[in-house]
């Protein structure tokens, strides 16, 4: 994502300041999106330029509040027991795909990629008590 | 929501999501706002995960420089990380989300907006926390060029800055989460005060500003004025829609300035501000120098404090009966 902010930084002296502004940064914005959902993660399959279009309008509305829960994930990361950490080690460190985490760490495809559900759920719901315990509405 | 398009989300994460089930998690998504809405936070969380359990920064050379600036100067490394995740995050969406840039930008002039944050800096005391995002180490060759007779810098993370006006401050820096360099200024006397040794004292008030962010290219925090002017004369400006601040209940703007050819100081300067009351929430300093390092620091508007007259005085700071050493008198 931080593809995206740059992308609107240096792309700027190409703007031309007798069109919108907001018209233009949110083409920028797009491509980036794009090319966030078709490059960064060449394994997975690419969504159509329709789904992508509806997506980054989606992306344009996340608000500051909603990154400031994500201050929580490490907590919430340190709390997850040790195969769980095993997981998202393999996952996110290493870069693997639950077949390759299932022969690595044991196991089947199916009940890594299932586990990787559960400890990502386990982080939404841990993350959503402690915006709670700072007192916050989301 | 159907627990199969929630499962679908998870695999597409995975890269488990077949060509047919991509056909149908795409009209569930065309169809449902909520579906949606419930993608783009699991993508969130998923990337933040692999910015926190991955690396900060991907190129060989950077990385190594982390590790060995965060072992030098015995940084948090898993705090740094973090941070990191967080700031890159806020930063791009900041730009990306607020839909952003104003559209007649020319209208907004930079020295009216700078002006206004001077109005603002003259009221009241601020209180300011020090993260550090990232620091590179120079190169063997750069590392020639520095001083090696002056001592390292402590670290900047997690240090305190209490501003008073435009030209008094107070930094507090912190080793092992204690209170180790106070370093400060009154506006007519500049000050430090080490872990041990005696408290000295100049008339010159920048002379012991050495350790604050941008002080070594003239954007000293300590002498806001002349750090702003600074920024006019030698760095782009761009203004943009930032977000609403909910701490202090306002909508805020965020400059941009970004270093002109042949200028030095830090790569970029980030202000994020109020843009009625001109309040600055926010410092950036990208790629900024920092003895032999370069830094990527931000400043954090913690509180504004009505702190004791006497504050920004050195004296506040030391026990009545610790040495005192005047810096003018010493080289008369």
């Amino acid at each position: 994502m931080q593809d995206i902010a740059i992308a609107v930084l240096e792309s700027f002296d190409r703007y031309d300041p007798s069109q919108p502004f907001a018209a233009w940064a949110i083409g920028v914005a797009r491509n980036q999106v794009r090319l966030y959902f078709r490059t960064l993660h060449r394994d997975r399959l690419r969504f159509s330029d329709s789904i992508i279009d509806l997506l980054s309008e989606d992306f344009s509305k996340i608000s500051t509040s909603e990154l400031h829960r994500l201050e929580h994930l490490q907590t919430c990361v340190d709390k997850l027991d040790a195969r769980a950490k095993e997981l998202c080690q393999a996952r996110y460190s290493e870069n693997q795909k639950p077949a390759q985490i299932a022969q690595w760490l044991g196991g089947s495809p199916n009940g890594v990629a299932k586990a990787l559900q559960r400890i990502r759920e386990q982080l939404k719901d841990c993350i959503q008590r402690h915006v709670q315990l700072d007192g916050g509405s989301l | 929501m159907n627990p199969n398009d929630l499962e679908l989300i998870h695999r597409y994460l995975d890269g488990q999501i077949t060509e047919t089930e991509l056909q149908v998690f795409e009209h569930s998504l065309k169809d449902s706002n909520e579906l949606r809405q419930e993608f783009v936070q699991a993508t969130l969380l998923d990337e933040s995960l692999r910015h926190a359990l991955g690396k900060v920064v991907n190129e060989g050379p950077k990385n190594e420089s982390v590790s060995l600036a965060e072992s030098q100067v015995g940084f948090s490394k898993g705090a740094i990380r973090w941070r990191s995740v967080v700031v890159v995050l806020a930063t791009s969406i900041l730009l990306l989300m607020g839909l952003f840039l104003l559209s007649n930008r020319n209208q907004l002039s930079a020295s009216e907006e700078f002006s206004r944050m001077l109005k603002s800096l003259s009221k009241g005391d601020r209180l300011y926390r020090i993260d550090v995002e990232q620091v590179v180490l120079p190169s063997k060759k750069q590392m020639d060029k520095y001083d090696r007779t002056r001592p390292p810098k402590p670290t900047l993370e997690g240090a305190k800055l209490y501003v008073r006006g435009l030209d008094q401050f107070v930094l507090m820096r912190f080793v092992d989460d204690a209170l180790r360099f106070v370093t400060g200024s009154d506006g007519q006397i500049g000050w430090a005060i080490a872990p041990s040794g005696p408290v000295r004292i100049s008339s010159d008030t920048q002379r012991f500003n050495r350790d604050l962010p941008g002080h070594e290219h003239s954007i000293p925090l300590g002498n806001l004025s002349q750090g702003l002017e600074r920024i006019q004369k030698a760095y782009a400006v761009q203004i943009v829609a930032a977000a609403s601040n909910e701490q202090f209940e306002e909508q805020e703007a965020m400059l941009i300035a970004t270093k002109k050819s042949g200028e030095r100081g830090p790569k970029r300067i980030e202000i994020q501000y109020g843009k009625q009351s001109g309040r600055i929430a926010q410092f950036r300093f990208v790629e900024m120098p920092y003895g032999p390092e370069r830094l990527t620091v931000r400043l954090i508007l913690l509180d504004e404090l009505s702190l004791p007259d006497n504050f920004f005085s050195h004296a506040y700071h030391h026990p009545s009966d610790q040495d005192v050493i005047d810096e003018d008198t010493e080289q008369k």
